[in-house]
């Protein structure tokens, strides 16, 4: 399996497959901040279907929606011609349905969406799930706030916030799983928080959701802690032609927790072309 | 006279109160404000997606 680099001015791309290959798996991370780290190595199985694409979101300088877009625009266009699927992790999907909003979704093969947000509701309805967690959470966090001796980096409050997720991003058998992946996972703080307290605070893709004609799988965690599959079988009500695809006992990285699965279901996906996963 | 209606106000007016108060702390009220806070300070005190 052949892993190479290759640069488009600050944007830096991993490689993972055949180059020659013309099918192209552009993989873009959640977050927003965190690195494509976490996609390794339970995604490698689909190098075998595509080649896989990866890139750091933010690493142009990016550290708003609009800026990341075209950042992502740059890395569509650089594999004009090829057959290209966008795969969105979370975030990532947010990120891959804003492309499609602003150029058009005609140059894609089709769409990938991972326990995807598309309207900011979606910490909402978590919050309403897991207010007992979500309530001791803060008090943990105002006391560590109250214990710190110097001010810690935007990139460390960063990774502490994922981390104080980690129950709700995994189910309990992979809490430690969880844990050693975000917390070996490199966080840009400063797109993290321009994001978060910005774009995701006010979005609604949901009248583009219904605009959607090219092949689109959505694949969900049925014990998903933050993005519920609730909330996610309702942004799918608007558009019939997508398909779904819910795995049992596993959170928000189903990819993770269920690999096997998982990976069968994107291959059955890109291999039809979207027919029938 | 006017002292029994004054009275009779000052008790109505610490039913509605003690009942005021009750609201503010239920639960539900909590979560509410705990999810208000949430989305105000999101980003800030939460992990992302």
């Amino acid at each position: 399996m052949n892993l190479d680099i290759t640069s488009i001015g600050k944007i830096e791309l991993t490689r993972l497959g055949d180059s020659s290959r013309k099918r192209k798996l552009l993989c873009l991370h959640g977050g927003p901040g965190m690195d494509p780290s976490y996609f390794f190595p339970y995604l490698n199985p689909l190098a075998c279907d595509a080649e896989l694409i990866f890139y750091r979101q933010g690493c142009s300088g990016a550290v708003t929606i609009d800026a990341l877009v075209d950042e992502l625009a740059q890395v569509v266009k650089f594999f004009q011609g090829s057959e290209i699927f966008l795969f969105g992790h979370s975030f990532g999907g947010a990120l891959a349905l804003e492309y499609g909003k602003r150029f058009g979704l005609t140059d894609l093969a089709g769409l990938i969406l991972v326990s995807w947000v598309y309207d900011d509701k979606w910490f909402a309805r978590s919050l309403v799930k897991y207010s007992d967690f979500c309530n001791s959470l803060q008090l943990t966090q105002e006391a560590r706030e109250k214990a710190r001796l110097s001010k810690p980096s935007v990139n460390v409050k960063c990774r502490e916030s994922f981390l104080d997720f980690v129950p709700l991003y995994f189910t309990p058998k992979n809490h430690d799983l969880g844990q050693r992946i975000i917390a070996n996972t490199e966080y840009n703080g400063e797109l993290f928080f321009s994001v978060m307290g910005g774009y995701l605070k006010n979005f609604d893709l949901l009248p583009f959701i219904q605009t959607i004609s090219i092949p689109t799988l959505s694949i969900l965690g049925k014990e998903d802690g933050v993005v519920s599959a609730e909330y996610i079988r309702a942004g799918l009500a608007g558009n019939c032609r997508m398909k779904q695809h819910e795995i049992s006992n596993v959170s928000h990285f189903p990819f993770i927790e269920d690999t096997d699965q998982f990976i069968s279901v994107v291959k059955a996906f890109v291999n039809n072309k979207g027919e029938s996963p | 006279m006017k002292l029994v209606v004054k009275c009779i106000l000052v008790v109505v007016f610490a039913i509605g109160a003690v009942q005021i108060f009750k609201v503010i702390r239920s639960p539900e009220a909590k979560n509410a404000s705990f999810i208000e806070k949430g989305v105000v300070l999101a980003g800030q005190e939460h992990g992302g997606i």
